[in-house]
This record gives C-alpha cells, structure tokens and sequence, in this order.
C-alpha cells in the first residue's frame, strides 16, 4: 500500500466512523427528547462562554449540540489528517494548501464566534 | 412530534433524491422547512448545511476508499470554497429572509431547468478514470469560490456550479469530478456553519431529525440506484424544484398568494 492509499483509508475511516458517531448520539439526543416531553427542547444562542458546557450530554439540546458539534467539525478533522500526512511525506505545495484551508476554517470558527 | 417526523420524512426524500439524482439535498431541505413547517429561513439553511456536511461525510467515505475523489484537486479547490462560504455565511447575517427566498428561488429556477436539459439514464458509477490532465485552474478557482459563497449564503452543497466546472472546464472525468465535489461539499458546508450555529440559528432538534433523516434516505438512494431509472425521476423532480421556486419567489415578493 502506497503512502497516498494510505491518507484516502485513513480518511475514508475517520469519515465513516465520525458520522456514525454523530448518527448514534443524533439519535439518541431526538429520543431523549421525546421521552422527556418537558425538557426544553431548544437551546439558546450557543454563546462562546458556555460553549464548552453547552456540549455536556446532560440534557436533550445538550446531546444533540454534541451530535451537530462532531459532525461540524469531522471537516476540521479531514483538513487536519491531510496536513499531516502532506508534512510527513514533505509534500510541501499540498501541505500548504491543507494548512491554507485549515487556517480558513478556524478563521470562520473565529468569525463565527466573535459575531455574537 | 407527529410534525418532526414530518420533518424527518422530507429528509429522507431529500437523501433519497439526492443519491439517486446526483444533487444536493440541501435544494430540497431548506424549501420544505421553510415553505412546509414555517421554519426561519436561516434556520432553514443552517439545518441544510450541517445535512450536507452528514451526506457528503457518508458519501465521501465510500469514494474515497475506491479512490473515486482527487483529493489534491479537492483540497485546491477547496480553498476557494471556504473562503466563498464564509463570505456567504457572513452575507446571509446581514440579508432579511425575503432577500434569501429570492435568491434561493433563482438557484432553484436554474436547477431545475438544467435538470431538464440534462440527458439521463447514465449512472456515473460507469465512469472512472484515473488519467486525465487537469486544466484551467482559474476558472476552477472562480467557479469554487461563486460555490462557496451560494453554499454558505443559501444552505446548498454548490455542486451545481462545481461539477460542470471541473468537468467541463477542468477536464476532469464526470465521476471523479462529482466524487471531488461530493468531498469538497463538507469542508464546504463547515466553513459557514459555524458562523450560524454562533448566531444562534441552529434549531438542534430540528437539524438533528434532518440530519438523520437525510442520511437514511441516501442509504436507500444507493440502494435503489440501479434499480431505478434517473431519466424517469429527473422530469419530476425538476418540476417539483420550478413550483417551490415559484413558492419561494412568491414569499420573497411578499405575495401570500397561496
């Protein structure tokens, strides 16, 4: 197995995996819901100062921000797995460009989160 | 809960469709939340970008395993799409959802016309090729960014804009340029997302019975690709994509005709 087969299997596995990861608590966030009719089922403005208690499953909204949260940033992940593999192979063009388009995606996590 | 199986249901014919077509879900998923169940329009698409990260995830997976995306060529052009979709992303802050609906019913009006004019029956599982020369960069770039920004403005995957692109201008066979699109599509759909999940416009409940709805039915598209002719679905659906374009046009007018 070439070095390249190699970053598409790895790939090819962090997205299987992570969406069904995200499927599983998806769906137990929705059932949850419905078990408990008076559990608020909406959260509020995600604001940045909750953001990482907002992801504690401990409530419905709570489990299904977690679930939406993994599935947002499997992408993150995807990007991340390029650029290391691109340095470690010193694929210096394409390392570059995965760390262009990882620097794009924080920003628009950053944007995202000073607009509030 | 009658209404979020409702829900769920429309998902799983947006996947449905979706796989069986070759289109994102996400044409479909913002009309129906928005016309049907009355959702905000921004939620309405920010449900269809978290959707279509899920569907291109799943779909992704399996084309990257039988090497059906460039992912060089993905990666490239993905730079041009995430800086388009956070362009959009930021853009639709500062629309009001009329402006949207119009928008959105003019990509509908396009899709459904070139849905129209497109020859079916060819599934692209026929095609794959690993020698090509790709060409014309910048046009790649130009179309991708225009992708992007229509992804994180409207909630859509922007293949309708990519794919001809890297497959007619570009040069890259049909299939490894759909697979590209298909893996370009979450890198896509996550740049923006982020910026309506802090703007608060991420209904959980909502995205999360989308979510799951969309990727049982492009299970069951794949299921059924060989099984069901493309040529006979796609008249319908694009006749159904012309009337919600219709609905959408009529909304973002303000006329509550119907």
């Amino acid at each position: 197995m070439n070095h390249s087969e190699k970053l598409y299997k790895k790939l090819a596995w962090l997205l299987k995996y992570g969406s069904l990861l995200a499927m599983t608590i998806l769906f137990l966030g929705i059932i949850w819901s419905f078990i408990l009719p008076d559990s608020e089922r909406s959260l509020k403005t995600p604001d940045t100062e909750n953001f990482l208690s907002n992801l504690l499953p401990n409530s419905p909204p709570h489990l299904l921000n977690l679930g939406i949260m993994v599935l947002m940033l499997m992408p993150v992940g995807v990007v991340l797995v390029c650029l290391i593999h691109f340095i470690s192979e010193k694929e210096k063009k394409y390392g570059l460009v995965s760390l262009a388009v990882l620097l794009v995606l924080i920003l628009g996590i950053f944007l995202g989160a000073i607009q509030v | 809960m009658i209404e979020y199986a409702l829900m769920g249901a429309g998902g799983v014919l947006a996947g449905f469709l979706a796989s069986l077509l070759g289109i994102g879900g996400g044409l479909f998923i913002v009309p129906w939340l928005n016309l049907v169940f009355g959702l905000p329009m921004h939620q309405a698409i920010a449900a269809s970008l978290v959707a279509i990260i899920a569907t291109s995830s799943g779909a992704s997976s399996v084309y990257l395993r039988n090497r059906f995306s460039d992912l060089k060529l993905g990666l490239s052009l993905g730079l041009a799409t995430v800086w388009g979709a956070i362009c959009g992303g930021l853009a639709a802050g500062f629309l009001n959802a009329q402006v949207l609906s119009l928008l959105f019913s003019l990509v509908l009006i396009y899709a459904g016309g070139s849905m129209l004019k497109r020859p079916g029956g060819d599934s692209p599982e026929k095609e794959k090729s690993t020698d090509y020369q790709i060409r014309n960069y910048p046009a790649g770039y130009g179309a991708s960014f225009l992708a992007g920004n229509i992804s994180g403005l409207l909630g859509i995957g922007g293949g309708l804009v990519t794919v001809p692109v890297m497959h007619l201008v570009m040069r890259v066979p049909f299939k490894i340029a759909s697979a590209t699109s298909s893996f370009m599509i979450g890198i896509t759909g996550c740049a923006s997302a982020f910026l309506y999940y802090f703007r608060g416009e991420v209904n959980f409940l909502v995205t999360g019975t989308i979510v799951l709805g969309v990727l049982f039915g492009s299970n069951l598209g794949s299921f059924f690709l060989f099984r069901i002719k493309s040529s006979i679905l796609r008249p319908v659906f694009a006749v159904i994509l012309l009337l919600m374009a219709f609905k959408m046009f009529l909304k973002g007018v303000n006329l509550g005709l119907f």
